[in-house]
C-alpha cells in the first residue's frame, strides 16, 4: 500500500444577489430563496469555474465576487492536478465549451456538480442544482423566462482555460 | 442471466463467468464474480462495459482502449475520486453494478500546456498576476509574457518563441516568483523604461483596436508618468480587480489615473463626464430595458471625448474628480458640472469622490473639517493625488459600487424588477421600507452620494458643521432636534437639504449621524427617479416646483410649510401621497 496523496477538494458558492433574493425572494417569486447561487470547485489551491466564457480559474475567492458565501467540503480526492488539468480541457472542448452556457439548463452549478463527482464520486448539494427549476415553477420565472434564459455570467477574475488564444 | 455476448472485449473473465465458479476467484471473495455494468464516463461521451466484478483493472483498461481507441498508458480511470491502480479488481474498489466510473484519456502530447497552445497554464498561472496582464485591458498579457522570461535576454523577440520557451518552464504557484521578479532589478529597469513598455503596449493588436476605439487611450500612453502610475497600480491587486472588471468595454482605466496625475489629462476625462448623464437618463427612462445598467455603464465608459458644452466649465474646474474628494462645503460650484461629474465618477469605476464624500459626511465632523480646510487653502493635484487614503477609498469605494453595478448587470431582471417598483407607487412605498438596510449592505451610498447635488451636500455639510458645534456648545438642544430629524428625514436628504437652506435648522438634523447611512439608500431610488424625471427639474428648488401642491397642501389645512415641502419631495409631488405621509407623521 504505497501512500497516495489526497487533495481537499471544496465547493465555494456564492449568493450572486447578495441576499437581495432572500429578501425579495417571496414577493418576486411567491416562494423563499435562500439565494441565486453560483458554485466554483476549489482544488490543487485554484478555483474553477464555468461562464459564459467557458471554463476559467483563478486563485480561490479571486473573481470579482470575493470570499464565497458559503464553503462546502465536498471531500477529497487523488486526481493529480495534471490530470484533472486534462479532464477540464478536455471538459472545456466537449461538454462545457462557452456557448454551451445556459443559465437554467447547464450553467456553473452543471459544471461544479460535473467535476465534483468527478474528483470525489459525490454530488454538491441539492439546493444548488435545485435552483433552477424552482425559479421555472414559478409563474414569475416562466414569464421571465425568455429574458432569463438569455443571461450569461461570467464572474471576472478568472482566466478562461484551455483556449488556444486564451481569449473567450 | 450473464450475458455472453458484451460490448467490450473482454472474453477471459465473461468465459470465467460462463464456466460457473472456477479458479479465479480471488482471495478474499466468498461469491462468485458476477457480471456488472459499468460506465466510463469520459468528458466528452461515455460508454457502458459490462464485465465480470473481478476484472481488474488492467483488464478493464484493456477493454476502454480498445473501445476508445487508445493506449492503456493514456488511461486514467477515477472512481469516487480515487485513481484505479491496475492490480486492484472493480469489485476490490467497489465498483457495483451501475455505477459509473471517470475516465481521463491523456492526450499524446502530455497535460494541456503544449507548444500549440502556450496560453493555457501561461494564463492559468497568470491568476494572480492578472495586474501585469490587464493593465493594458485584456490582450495586455501577451506583451507582458516576453518580460517575464525573457530576463536576461532583450525584450524585442518573437512572442510565439517566448512562449514556447514559457511552457517548457514548469509552472508551480507562481504568485511569489511574480513578485520575485518584479522586485529583481532587471524588470524593475525594463518597467521603467517607459519608450519601451510603450511599445510593447502599442504593438499588441487589441491595444491598438483599443486605442482606435478610444483616441484618449494613445494620449495616455504618450505620458511616462501615468505609465509609471498604471504600473504601481498594477503592485495593488484589488485595485487592479477594480480595474478589470468590466473588460468588455473599451475603456481606458488606466486613463484615469494618468489623468488624475497630469494636470492635463483632465480635459479627456472632463468631456467624457459631459456625455455620462445623457447615457444615463437614456438608460434609466427605459425601465424595461434589458442591460439598463449596462447602458449606464456604457455611458461611464463612452469616453469617446466628443466636446460638450459643459466640458468647458469642467476645464475650469480641472480638479473635477478631485472636487469630489474635497466634499464641496466651502467650494460653490456650478450646478450641472460637478453634479455631472459626480455621477461620471461613481460609474466609471471609481467613486473616489463619492466614497470620499461618505466618508466625510458619514463618519462625522473630523475629516470633514480636515478637508476643508485643505479645500480650501490649496487645491494641489499632487497633494490629493499623493493621498493614500484616496486610494483607500477608492479601492474600498469601487469594489463595491463596480461590484453592485455590475451585479446589476448580470441580472439585468433584478434592474428591471426594480426599476418596476419604482414605477407602481404603492410597491415603491413597500420597496422603500426594506431597501434602506439591503442597499445599505449593498453599499449604494456611494452612488447615492455621487449622485446628489453638490449644493445640497455642500449644504449637507455645512450642517453637519453646525451640528458639530451645537453638540458641543449646547448639547441641550439635541434631544429637542433628534423628533424634527425622525419627522423629517424619511424624505431624501440632498434635496431636502438644498431646499432647507433657506431654514436651516429644519433640514439640519437630517444631515446628522447614523441617520445619514439609513436615509442615503432611500435618497438613492429617489436620486434615480428624480434623474429619470429630468434633471433641469431637479435643479430648481422644490419650493418652485412644487409650488401648485403646496397650495393644495395648504388649503388642505397642512399648515406646517416645512413639512409640507419634505412630503412632497419624497412624494416627487404626488399631492395624494404626500398627505398620506403628512398624516403618518402627524399620527407618529
Amino acid at each position: 500500500m504505497e501512500p497516495t496523496n489526497l487533495y481537499p477538494v471544496k465547493l465555494y458558492v456564492y449568493d450572486l444577489s447578495k441576499g437581495l433574493a432572500r429578501r425579495l425572494s417571496p414577493i418576486m417569486l411567491g416562494k423563499q430563496l435562500e439565494g441565486i447561487w453560483h458554485t466554483s470547485i476549489v482544488v490543487h489551491k485554484d478555483e474553477f469555474f464555468f461562464g459564459s466564457g467557458g471554463i476559467s480559474s483563478c486563485p480561490p475567492g479571486g473573481t470579482l465576487l470575493g470570499p464565497p458565501d458559503t464553503v462546502v467540503e465536498v471531500g477529497s480526492t487523488e486526481v493529480t492536478e495534471e490530470i484533472f488539468l486534462e479532464y477540464l480541457s478536455s471538459l472545456g472542448e466537449s461538454l462545457f465549451r462557452g456557448e454551451a452556457y445556459n443559465l437554467f439548463e447547464h450553467n456553473c452549478n452543471t459544471f461544479s456538480n460535473e467535476v465534483a463527482q468527478f474528483l470525489t464520486g459525490k454530488k454538491i448539494p441539492s439546493y444548488i442544482t435545485d435552483l433552477p427549476s424552482e425559479v421555472l415553477s414559478t409563474p414569475f420565472g416562466q414569464a421571465l423566462r425568455p429574458l432569463l434564459d438569455s443571461i450569461q455570467i461570467q464572474p471576472p477574475g478568472g482566466n478562461t482555460f484551455g483556449r488556444p488564444n486564451g481569449q473567450s | 442471466m450473464p450475458h455472453t455476448t458484451s460490448k467490450s472485449q473482454v472474453p477471459v473473465p465473461v468465459q470465467m463467468a460462463q464456466n460457473g465458479q472456477t479458479s479465479r476467484q480471488p482471495p478474499g471473495k466468498d461469491v462468485s464474480p458476477s457480471i456488472i455494468r459499468v460506465l466510463v464516463k469520459t468528458p466528452n461521451a461515455q460508454e457502458e462495459f459490462v464485465v465480470s466484478d473481478d476484472t481488474t483493472v488492467s483488464q478493464f483498461k484493456e477493454a476502454i482502449s480498445t473501445q476508445f481507441k487508445c493506449n492503456v498508458d493514456q488511461l486514467v480511470l477515477v472512481f469516487v475520486g480515487r485513481i484505479l491502480k491496475d492490480q486492484d479488481t472493480l469489485y476490490q474498489r467497489g465498483i457495483l453494478d451501475g455505477y459509473t466510473v471517470h475516465l481521463v484519456i491523456k492526450s499524446k502530447n502530455g497535460p494541456p500546456p503544449q507548444p500549440s497552445g502556450p496560453h493555457g497554464p501561461l494564463l492559468m498561472d497568470l491568476g494572480p498576476r492578472e495586474g501585469i496582464g490587464k493593465v493594458v485591458g485584456n490582450g495586455g498579457r501577451q506583451p507582458i509574457i516576453p518580460i517575464r522570461n525573457t530576463v536576461p535576454t532583450p525584450i524585442p523577440a518573437s512572442e510565439p518563441e517566448k512562449a514556447k520557451a514559457q511552457s517548457q518552464i514548469p509552472q508551480p504557484r507562481t504568485a511569489e516568483r511574480m513578485a520575485q521578479m518584479l522586485e529583481s532589478p532587471v524588470i524593475q529597469q525594463l518597467l521603467s523604461n517607459t519608450e519601451l513598455m510603450r511599445q510593447l503596449i502599442m504593438d499588441h493588436p487589441e491595444v491598438q483596436q483599443l486605442m482606435k476605439q478610444n483616441p484618449e487611450v494613445g494620449h495616455i500612453l504618450d505620458n511616462s508618468e501615468i505609465l509609471r502610475h498604471t504600473l504601481d497600480l498594477a503592485r495593488n491587486p484589488a485595485m487592479m480587480q477594480e480595474m478589470i472588471q468590466r473588460p468588455d468595454m473599451p475603456r481606458p482605466p488606466e486613463g484615469f489615473w494618468g489623468n488624475e496625475t497630469n494636470p492635463g489629462g483632465d480635459n479627456a476625462l472632463g468631456r467624457n463626464y459631459a456625455e455620462l448623464p445623457d447615457s444615463l437618463f437614456g438608460g434609466i427612462q427605459d425601465p424595461l430595458r434589458e442591460n439598463l445598467f449596462t447602458e449606464f455603464m456604457h455611458g461611464a465608459s463612452s469616453l469617446g471625448g466628443t466636446s460638450h458644452t459643459q466640458s468647458q466649465e469642467k476645464q475650469d474646474s480641472k480638479p473635477v474628480p478631485r472636487v469630489l474628494h474635497n466634499p464641496p462645503p466651502g467650494h460653490p460650484l456650478s450646478g450641472p458640472t460637478p453634479v455631472a461629474a459626480a455621477m461620471a465618477n461613481a460609474p466609471a469605476a471609481t467613486s473616489k469622490g463619492s466614497s470620499r464624500a461618505r466618508t466625510s459626511s458619514t463618519q462625522g465632523i473630523p475629516p470633514l473639517t480636515t478637508e476643508s480646510l485643505d479645500h480650501k487653502t490649496d487645491r494641489n493635484f499632487p497633494h490629493m493625488a499623493d493621498d493614500p487614503q484616496l486610494l483607500e477609498d477608492l479601492s474600498s469605494g469601487t469594489r463595491f459600487t463596480g461590484s453592485m453595478l455590475q451585479l446589476l448587470v448580470q441580472n439585468p431582471h433584478l434592474a428591471a424588477q426594480m426599476m418596476l417598483f419604482m414605477g407602481s407607487p404603492q410597491l415603491y412605498e413597500q420597496m422603500r421600507q426594506q431597501l434602506p438596510t439591503i442597499l445599505q449592505q449593498m453599499q449604494l451610498s456611494d452612488l447615492l452620494l455621487a449622485l446628489a447635488n453638490p449644493k445640497a451636500s455642500q449644504a449637507l455639510l455645512q450642517i453637519e458643521q453646525g451640528l458639530q458645534m451645537l453638540s458641543t456648545e449646547a448639547p441641550a438642544l439635541l434631544p429637542w432636534l433628534t423628533p424634527y430629524l425622525w419627522g423629517l428625514g424619511r424624505s431624501g436628504f440632498p434635496e431636502a437639504t438644498a431646499a432647507g437652506a433657506q431654514s436651516k435648522e429644519a433640514s439640519g438634523p437630517q444631515g446628522r449621524g447614523k441617520t445619514d447611512t439609513r436615509y442615503q439608500p432611500l435618497a438613492i431610488l429617489q436620486r434615480l427617479q428624480a434623474l429619470a424625471g429630468g434633471y433641469s427639474q431637479q435643479m430648481q428648488p422644490p419650493e418652485v416646483r412644487f409650488r401648485p401642491q403646496m397650495e393644495r397642501l395648504r388649503a388642505m389645512g397642512f399648515r406646517n410649510h416645512n413639512a409640507n415641502l419634505q412630503a412632497l419631495i419624497a412624494t416627487e409631488g404626488d399631492t395624494s401621497a404626500a398627505v398620506r405621509r403628512l398624516k403618518r407623521s402627524q399620527a407618529s
